[in-house]
């Protein structure tokens, strides 16, 4: 809309409104009739009585329609009013009159389009607000002069190319915070088809990286053109609380406003937010799903949890029964669990569901290669915010998983057996316990199949790709083909796992796999530290260092679980480490050490390191009673500890089955997968090509266009005979929404506690000028006209000036109707 | 002429006048045949011309003599076929004029009301004229008991539109003058004027013992002002215009109509004077009917 119209109407509106009155009274006295009159003497002597009376009250009447008319345009029309005054004044912020009349306004909207605004109420969406009012912006400025930018705040990255770059997992992260997706200097047409085209993204807002795009286009703009900024958002919790006076991000965010501000303030414009969220919202959401384990075997349950959570602006909100449904590859629902009583506020974790192993048993065909489930989780009811009201899960359900375990140290005796401990525990395979009665079928409980070689076999191994996970027990060395054999294997996201033992050559250990930081070893590596005397050597306990860590989770779970961890064990030896340390650091892999040994020197006890796609696990200790009594002596710890190393490290390639909007999807291309063709269909059914990449002689998949959420399928098309193409193979990934999108609480500042009640424009007001630390700005509210805690004094001001509307409105049909205005002259 | 006699002669009104007798208050001068009691009884009349018979015309008038020369009937007129004479005194000043809505104007209505007198006093024998007049007499049909006379008085009418002011005192003057015997006077009129003039004017009249009839002729509107919006008045007989809302004067307007009416009332009293106050959106033979009537019972 251009600027002359906006103060058109802005002024022409209300005068027009205020004319109205007049012109009926002087229509009343143009619109009269004649009539010839022969009692005049009578009439006259009655005027000459009344007169004064008369002009009283048709002033009195005039009075009355001016009243009427004001309060229907101040109860019918404020949206009208108060907008196009917002729109030429507060909204756009500029005054156009401190600009010379041809300075070009470039106009930097920055736009929501986080999934938080698809919050629907009344059959309008938040984002259906923003484009709208994105829309009115545009409008209102000239065409052939002033200019736009837009910075949409939840762009999905997409790397360039499809199956294009290769990330490590920080790079992939990294990427994904910048998810802010600029379209520059648009001609105000492009600019409208962009706003027009724009969709809400499925995931999160990056206010902060959208206010550094800002400033960057702000201060880059000539100082010859005025910069106006509008930011248009729902102002939640969800992406606000990033940039609030108490978040980590706050710092750069003011520095940044600020710069913002001060070319604003060059200009004569303000920074403008516009508020196109909902008061009043209540959403629940399935916050989390994920199965328990990391990779499921055929014939094995598979244990999935559901975390549900109740937001809602106001405590006082209703409580609501969820009851929660699942369905298997698109198959029949099926109830999940009995209705949950959900008050505002609540979080429920870990609700479980148990696939049974028929659910989810390979069938005919699957045999061989394995399969992937997708197992849809959904609340019954819909509600404001759909896209948390389900989510997708992507199980992979393997026949087996190999693990090769290198025995360095093998004994007729099975106590005296590098590996014998190890193997059982990694391959156990059933719940039922021989020989003990019972009906109930035996369920697996690993998918492993344990192969196993002695060390000195090791140089025969082609290719380790064909594992999925390397146990090395206490081998003496590692002969130098092996040693890129299994940095290679590693490097394609495979895991590592190295037990420490009498036979270690630490110094060819550390030659090999350690090379100063460079190699696979997590640290390097040092004389032992304990004794060989088991009868008198002391009894330690162990201590968790990352509690947070999948393999050491479950220990944290129960004081029992936490006291297998830290009673005192039988370990008389162990292996002295020298972590990284200077030079030797790589900052994006680091060292962590995940248990210690609870002795003075705090020795570490096991180790990781990432490498590449894959990880390297390092225990201190023997994995055979030689150095420790751990099997025989710890509460089972051996065997649980193990147990969860090995899916832990296993689990590699089901890390990208079950990704988060804008997660790139990967996965390493063994020999057998190669296909001269592969694809991917999204979730909407659009199926594209992918090109495989090659690195460091590793074939990879990569997908970086998870844009939706939902489940897309991968297939490696092989030609066939006939020229036609047939499937290779086939896997499905699940794309999730961010749970913290969910979070539709509004913005408010930090003494105030969420979810309090009181007037939401004030607190997310309070909330900017807080964050912002200059309160010059202009902050606008959709709704407000109409709204509740708006100008008018909320939904009962709103009701009162409503009632005196439809009075004015009686009024005045009334009045006109008995002052004959509507009805024609008589002669 | 004919559509004039037609038009004033309504048959439902003479119908229903017919049978009425038009009585005076008082004992008028001369010879009354018929029902009028008279102090000049046995009085005889003057032969005044013959005229051709026509169907309807009283036999007894049938001039034998003037048969048996001729083998023609002929009637015999006389100057004055009785010693009652009536004089019905028209008001047709402009304000007259007005009329509301579907209703007759009050010229017209006065015409109407005139005409049926007439007949009426006519047709008992009586002798009617006619006064019309707007700021003074300027058309006069002497009292008489003819055919000719009627046609005369209706033609009169017929032919006169309503304009000019009013001015009731100098007429009713003119009308005493004019009329030397005691009879009666007829005053249609809506005495749109100086109320001392129309006293002047009864007092003249009561002076020559005239029975004095006002009939107070005005438009429902002008009784009732109903109008419901914003009008401008246009004043007749010089009055200026007036552009106001009705509503707001409607009270003091029908205060000042009543007391206009209640001083006409006062006045005629004053001078002996009947007062009728007739509305055009009555009946004409209602309202005639209703007032003889009550003439008739105040006579018993």
């Amino acid at each position: 809309m251009p600027t002359w119209l906006i103060w058109t109407l802005g002024l022409g509106v209300p005068l027009t409104a205020a004319a109205v009155p007049i012109i009926i009274h002087l229509i009343n006295l143009t619109r009269f009739r004649k009539v010839d009159w022969a009692a005049m003497e009578f009439l006259l002597r009655a005027y000459q009585k009344t007169r004064r009376k008369m002009q009283l009250e048709s002033l009195i009447m005039l009075l009355l329609r001016i009243a009427a008319v004001i309060m229907i345009a101040a109860a019918l029309f404020p949206m009208g009013c108060e907008r196009i005054k917002d729109w030429a004044d507060d909204s756009l912020g500029i005054t156009r009159g401190t600009l010379s009349t041809d300075s070009p306004l470039h106009l930097v909207l920055v736009l929501d389009n986080s999934a938080s605004m698809a919050y629907e109420q009344e059959g309008q969406t938040s984002f259906d607000r923003a484009k709208q009012y994105a829309l009115a912006l545009v409008d209102s400025l000239e065409p052939n002069r002033d200019r736009v930018t837009i910075i949409r705040v939840s762009d999905v990255y997409v790397p360039p190319g499809i199956g294009g770059l290769v990330m490590t997992d920080e790079e992939a992260t990294k990427s994904r915070r910048r998810r802010v997706g600029q379209l520059t200097s648009l001609n105000l047409d492009a600019a409208r088809r962009e706003i027009s085209a724009t969709q809400v993204a499925a995931v999160d807002t990056n206010i902060l990286a959208a206010f550094k795009e800002a400033a960057r286009i702000a201060e880059t703009t000539p100082d010859s053109d005025a910069v106006g900024m509008v930011v248009v958002s729902d102002f939640y919790l969800s992406g606000w609380g990033d940039v609030r006076k108490d978040a980590s991000g706050n710092d750069e965010f003011v520095e940044v406003s600020n710069r913002i501000h001060e070319r604003l303030k060059k200009s004569g414009t303000a920074l403008t937010f516009y508020d196109a969220g909902f008061d009043n919202t209540q959403n629940i959401a399935i916050t989390d799903v994920r199965v328990g384990e990391r990779i499921i075997g055929n014939g094995m349950e598979a244990n999935i949890y559901v975390d549900l959570e109740y937001f809602a602006s106001s405590l006082r909100a209703e409580s609501r029964p969820v009851r929660l449904k699942y369905r298997i590859d698109g198959a029949n629902e099926k109830p999940f669990s009995a209705p949950i009583d959900m008050s505002p506020g609540d979080r429920r974790t870990n609700i479980r569901l148990t696939l049974t192993p028929h659910e989810l048993e390979l069938k005919e065909g699957e045999q061989k290669s394995g399969a992937s489930r997708n197992i849809e989780i959904f609340t019954e009811q819909a509600d404001a915010l759909k896209t948390d009201n389900s989510r997708n899960l992507v199980i992979h359900v393997v026949p087996n998983i190999p693990i090769l375990v290198v025995n360095g140290s093998p004994h007729p005796d099975p106590r005296k057996d590098e590996t014998f401990y190890l193997e059982t525990a990694l391959g156990i395979s059933s719940s039922k316990i021989e020989g003990e009665a019972s009906d109930a079928p035996a369920v697996r409980i690993t998918p492993n199949r344990v192969i196993t070689m002695r060390a000195d076999q090791l140089s025969s191994v082609d290719s380790f790709l064909d594992y999925r996970m390397v146990v090395l027990a206490n081998v003496r060395d590692i002969p130098e083909g092996v040693a890129g054999k299994l940095t290679e294997f590693v490097d394609a996201g495979f895991g590592l796992l190295i037990f420490d033992g009498d036979q270690v050559d630490y110094q060819k250990y550390n030659a090999m796999l350690y090379q100063d930081g460079k190699g696979l070893l997590p640290a390097k590596l040092g004389r032992p530290g304990g004794t060989d005397d088991e009868v008198s050597a002391k009894l330690f306990g162990l201590l968790p260092e990352d509690n947070d860590h999948p393999v050491i989770k479950l220990f944290n779970e129960t004081p029992e679980n936490v006291s297998i961890i830290t009673d005192p064990k039988a370990v008389w030896n162990w292996r002295t480490l020298e972590l990284p340390s200077g030079a030797e650091v790589d900052p994006l892999r680091p060292t962590k050490v995940l248990l210690k040994i609870n002795n003075e020197a705090g020795d570490p006890f096991m180790i990781e390191r990432p490498y590449g796609r894959g990880r390297v696990m390092y225990v201190t200790t023997s994995a055979s009673e030689r150095w420790n009594g751990l099997w025989g002596a710890s509460g089972g710890l051996p065997l649980f500890l193990y147990l969860e190393v090995a899916s832990y490290l296993t689990a590699n390639e089901a890390r990208y089955s079950n990704l988060a909007v804008g997660e790139p999807y990967r996965r390493v291309l063994r020999v057998t997968d190669i296909a001269p063709t592969y694809t991917v269909r999204d979730p909407a059914g659009n199926t594209s090509e992918l090109v495989s990449t090659a690195e460091d002689n590793l074939k990879l998949l990569e997908f970086g266009g998870t844009a939706q959420p939902g489940v897309f399928t991968v297939t490696a098309l092989e030609r066939a005979e006939g020229g036609e193409n047939k499937k290779k193979w086939q896997e499905r990934f699940a794309v999730n929404l961010e749970s913290r999108e969910s979070n539709v609480i509004k913005l408010g500042p930090v003494e105030q506690a969420d979810g309090s009640e009181g007037d939401t424009r004030a607190s997310v007001d309070a909330a900017l000028k807080e964050a912002l630390g200059f309160e010059d700005f202009l902050f606008v509210r959709a709704g407000d006209e109409l709204g509740s805690g708006g100008p008018l004094g909320g939904d009962e001001g709103n009701r009162e000036w409503m009632w005196l509307a439809i009075l004015g409105v009686g009024f005045l049909l009334f009045e006109t109707i008995w002052s004959g205005v509507i009805s024609k002259p008589e002669d | 002429m004919a559509e004039a006699y037609q038009k004033y002669l309504d048959p439902k009104v003479l119908n229903n006048i017919r049978h009425l007798e038009v009585t005076a208050r008082n004992v008028v001068e001369g010879f009354i045949s018929g029902m009028h009691r008279s102090p000049y009884r046995g009085f005889s009349v003057e032969f005044a011309q013959h005229r051709e018979y026509v169907p309807g015309d009283d036999l007894r008038f049938l001039d034998w003599k003037a048969y048996a020369k001729s083998d023609k009937y002929y009637i015999k007129e006389y100057e004055e076929e009785t010693n009652f004479r009536a004089v019905i005194v028209l008001d047709s000043s402009e304000s007259m004029r007005y009329k509301s809505g579907e209703n007759q104007s009050k010229m017209e209505y006065g015409k109407y009301m005139a005409a049926s007198l007439a007949y009426l006093i006519q047709k008992q024998s009586d002798a009617a004229g006619l006064a019309l007049f707007d700021e003074k007499l300027y058309d006069w049909v002497p009292p008489a008991n003819s055919q000719v006379t009627l046609m005369r008085m209706l033609a009169t009418m017929h032919e006169r539109e309503a304009q000019k002011k009013t001015n009731i005192g100098e007429v009713l003057t003119d009308v005493a003058q004019r009329t030397g015997r005691r009879g009666m006077v007829m005053v249609i009129s809506d005495l749109f004027d100086d109320l001392k003039h129309l006293k002047k004017g009864l007092e003249h009249l009561a002076a020559r013992k005239h029975d004095v009839i006002v009939f107070n002729v005005m438009d429902p509107m002008e009784r009732e002002f109903s109008f419901d919006r914003l009008t401008q008045f246009l004043g007749m007989e010089g009055y200026p215009d007036l552009l106001v809302d009705p509503r707001s004067l409607r009270k003091a307007y029908l205060e000042e109509v009543n007391q206009f009416t209640a001083e006409v009332r006062r006045v005629c009293l004053r001078a002996k004077a009947d007062f009728q106050l007739m509305d055009t959106s009555m009946p004409l033979g209602v309202a005639l009917q209703a007032y003889l009537a009550r003439r008739t019972g105040t006579r018993a």
